[in-house]
């Protein structure tokens, strides 16, 4: 309920902001662009035309790690480094804030102009991601009606929540995510209390296997396993794990910030007590 | 009786001759001096007799499978090894490890703890005693063994007089109540003293066999050993000692 | 006998500690209750955490108690150690490699196996290189060499892993820790870690006779070969086993021995089932000690070990050096 008072007054705020970003970039010719970020490159890909975009990153086309990982396959990868970045001459370059610096460094010395977007961990900075990037490609009209969409697709999955079955995000070598962070922010979107929140993890931390089996989670999700072999990854299969009720992995949509984050929610609510009724 | 027959038994070292087509016998009663200088191959005949190298020819206790072999011969080495602080008694016990066939073990055990004086060191660790002593031990760890033959190379070297006796006694003892001793000496004059018999090799021959006077005559040590001795017959037996390197041409 | 029985009760005594040390507070009595009738949260936690750790603290460390006393009373010399001669190690890359290529999912008992074919190659490796006595310099060069072989390849092949994961868990093998192992890691390691145990034991007599050097044990009726094989593939065995599933974990098999040898009066085949049990209860403190110091920090009982085992290991190579030269 919480949530969609939260989401409609956001809805306002935005609408405001983007009518003042059509006015201004309404002038804006359509830059061409490389991405080295996975999750630019989903902004991108979903605003840009073809033509615009030059490079992504070469997680790009990972199944595992990005929502567009077909899409991708269809343009160039670059392996995010000055040199190869510079001679693609893009007019503007897509990072992370956490890309290594050096690299973007030395592309802005090179008077290449780079933008740096924050991993988005609320609704409200994936839209504004979405708008920055829509505004930068020239393509506002694109973003908004992607922003609009993407608002009442959530509008619809969170209304009819009466319940909140307490989930546990469990990770490699035990670790869990709270509240702050996008998993947690999907998980309570899609109807679920985190049981992170309850010892008092908001961020990240280790949540010991003795606690998350004493908390008696009513379901866990746990972290998507990589191929080849880890012992991090092995405690998820560990036998005291076996008398919970334990859903699907997380997967390519809980990455990023991006509308994607959707399928996630939609996924997990194939299990809400709620919903699972309305499918 | 028999209790260790050689028949040309033959070790190389490459294509060199160690021991070189030695055949011999041991009986009971018998202590048997193997003497002859530096290299001449008085270890590696005990060690190939023993079946512990390998060599041609023939040895009855190399030829015995290997679960007889601790009944019928016991051997001390000449490094005095004892690697882990065991008590005395634990180490004498060792030759009891796989124990004599219907005789009482402890009994045997402690029979070679009484006959080497060594009854009141029982629980003494062995490593923290004194060399001479250490030496007492390992031959009680032998006597221990109870077995008919003895095998020791060079066993009193290294103690003082009175050990090197009392040992030298100690082993003619055993010989007298019936077992056969095979021990290298360089020590000559105790070997003329105290053994029966005498072996004498020379660069891996055998060059002499026989009681020590005859044996060790002036041309025989001055062939195998390059020296001249003086000879003097005592109550308790033969004096022979050297008393002159001969020359170095040899 | 009596030092078997007080480290027998030791033991009980950690064991029981073990089981009532974890992040859950909980009473004494509810935990062991637990253990037994819960079919709640409580009951899972002990039956299927702390239940297999403290097993296989025992496990562990019996082993590399077990395989230290043998290996030092084989090659008559008190620095030879499972992890310092790089058995563990190797042990280790074997288990690494199976983890891998798959042979471990694949093949039934393919980590254990595969940890025990590596471990075989090490013992083999070094007792080759030491001769029938190993001397210190030797057994030290020869371990430096192959732990550092053995480090490097574990880390190559958890460097070319598909895994993100994989890089970073060098520090596990080389150190090794108990955390969140299951019973599946208790019945892969068990019956290796006993078949070894059983063919150590078989050779007690065998080290005892060695004492006196290997001439006097083969007149002593005492088969050398033997004994080379049996104390080769038991240490291989049970090492092996026990690294396959908590890492190596280094210095057990040189501390225990060293501080029981001067209580047994140094005879090796009492050493051995002494170490065992010895082996047990310092590894179980050892991990209660990293559960009670850093609980929330997966500390590697590698890192504890070392620091305790490190100085003495230091002490015995002052008290050595003469034999070094």
């Amino acid at each position: 309920m919480q949530v969609s008072v939260h989401l409609f007054r956001l809805i306002a705020f935005y609408s405001v902001l983007y009518f003042f970003g059509t006015i201004t970039l309404a002038t804006e010719n359509n830059p061409k662009v490389v991405s080295l970020n996975v999750c630019t490159d989903q902004f991108v890909m979903l605003l840009a035309d073809d033509s615009q975009i030059i490079s992504l990153s070469e997680i790009s086309t990972d199944i595992l790690s990005s929502a567009m990982a077909q899409e991708a396959s269809k343009y160039h990868q670059n392996n995010s480094g000055a040199e190869e970045v510079y001679l693609l001459q893009p007019d503007i370059v897509f990072a992370g804030i956490y890309t290594a610096k050096a690299t973007v460094n030395m592309l802005e010395s090179l008077g290449i102009r780079v933008e740096k977007f924050e991993p988005a961990n609320t609704i409200e900075q994936i839209i504004l991601n979405m708008q920055r990037t829509g505004k930068l490609l020239g393509h506002t009209d694109r973003a908004n009606t992607l922003v609009a969409n993407f608002e009442a697709r959530l509008t619809d999955l969170t209304t009819g929540i009466n319940t909140r079955p307490r989930a546990a995000l469990y990770y490699a070598n035990g670790y869990t995510t709270g509240g702050n962070t996008l998993a947690g922010q999907i998980l309570d979107l899609a109807g679920f209390s985190n049981i992170a929140s309850e010892i008092g993890i908001h961020w990240g931390g280790t949540l010991p296997l003795e606690l998350l089996i004493m908390s008696k989670p009513e379901v866990i999700i746990t972290g998507t396993t990589y191929p080849g072999s880890s012992r991090s990854e092995e405690i998820l299969k560990h036998p005291a794990l076996k008398p919970l009720r334990h859903v699907s992995s997380t997967d390519a949509n809980w990455v990023c910030g991006t509308p994607h984050i959707v399928k996630a929610i939609e996924d997990l609510q194939t299990i809400h007590p709620d919903k699972m009724s309305t499918k | 009786m028999t209790l260790l027959t050689l028949k040309d038994l033959s070790v190389r070292r490459g294509q060199c001759p160690v021991v070189d087509n030695v055949s011999l016998e041991i009986r009971s009663h018998e202590l048997v001096g193997l003497v002859g200088p530096n290299g001449a191959g008085k270890t590696t005949l005990l060690k190939a007799a023993l079946g512990l190298i390998e060599h041609s020819g023939d040895s009855s206790l190399a030829a015995l499978p290997l679960n007889e072999r601790s009944s019928t011969a016991a051997w001390m080495p000449q490094e005095r090894e004892i690697n882990w602080p065991i008590s005395v008694l634990e180490t004498v016990a060792l030759g009891q490890l796989l124990p004599t066939k219907n005789l009482d073990k402890n009994q045997i055990i402690n029979d070679a703890l009484d006959r080497t004086g060594l009854i009141n060191y029982r629980d003494r660790i062995s490593t923290e005693l004194s060399g001479g002593e250490q030496a007492r031990v390992l031959l009680a760890r032998a006597l221990a063994q109870n077995t008919p033959l003895i095998l020791a190379d060079e066993p009193i070297a290294g103690l003082d007089p009175a050990t090197q006796l009392t040992t030298m006694k100690m082993f003619a003892d055993m010989a007298k109540e019936g077992k056969g001793v095979l021990i290298s000496l360089h020590d000559l004059n105790l070997a003329a003293t105290f053994c029966n018999k005498i072996i004498m090799l020379d660069r891996g021959r055998l060059y002499a066999i026989g009681d020590p006077a005859q044996t060790m005559t002036d041309e025989n040590l001055e062939k195998v050993f390059n020296v001249r001795a003086y000879h003097a017959r005592t109550d308790n037996g033969i004096i022979c000692q050297p008393i002159e390197v001969l020359s170095h041409s040899n | 006998m009596n030092l078997k029985l007080t480290l027998l009760i030791f033991l009980i005594a950690l064991f029981i500690f073990s089981l009532s040390t974890g992040h859950t507070t909980t009473s004494f009595s509810q935990g062991i209750t637990a253990l037994y009738y819960g079919d709640g949260p409580l009951g899972t936690v002990m039956r299927q955490i702390r239940l297999p750790r403290a097993i296989l603290a025992i496990l562990v460390g019996a082993s590399l108690g077990v395989c230290g006393a043998a290996l030092q009373g084989y090659l008559r010399n008190p620095l030879a150690e499972p992890g310092l001669i790089g058995v563990s190690g190797s042990a280790a890359l074997g288990a690494v490699i199976s983890l891998q290529t798959g042979f471990a999912t694949y093949v039934w008992m393919g980590l254990p196996i595969a940890a025990f074919s590596f471990a075989t190659l090490a013992v083999l490796l070094l007792l080759l290189l030491a001769g029938p006595r190993g001397s210190s310099l030797t057994l030290i060069l020869a371990g430096i060499a192959v732990s550092a072989l053995a480090g490097a390849f574990t880390s190559l092949a958890l460097n070319l892993s598909p895994n993100p994961y994989a890089t970073s868990e060098i520090v596990f093998w080389l150190m090794g820790s108990l955390a969140d192992r299951s019973f599946e890691h208790v019945w892969l390691a068990l019956p290796f870690c006993v078949i070894g145990w059983l063919m150590i034991g078989s050779i007690g007599k065998a080290l005892d006779a060695l004492t006196l050097g290997e001439d006097v044990a083969s007149s002593l009726s005492i088969s050398l070969t033997k004994t080379k094989l049996l104390l080769v593939f038991g240490v291989a065995s049970s090492v092996g086993a026990a690294t396959a599933v908590c890492g190596a974990i280094g210095f057990v098999g040189l501390v225990v021995p060293h501080l029981l040898r001067p209580l047994v009066k140094g005879k090796p085949s009492t050493l051995i089932l002494v170490s065992g049990l010895g082996g047990a209860v310092m590894v179980l403190a050892a991990d209660i000690a990293v559960r009670v110091i850093l609980p929330d920090r997966d500390l590697k009982l590698g890192v504890l070990m070392a620091i305790i085992g490190a100085p003495l290991f230091l002490h015995l190579i002052y008290k050595t050096r003469s034999a070094l030269q």
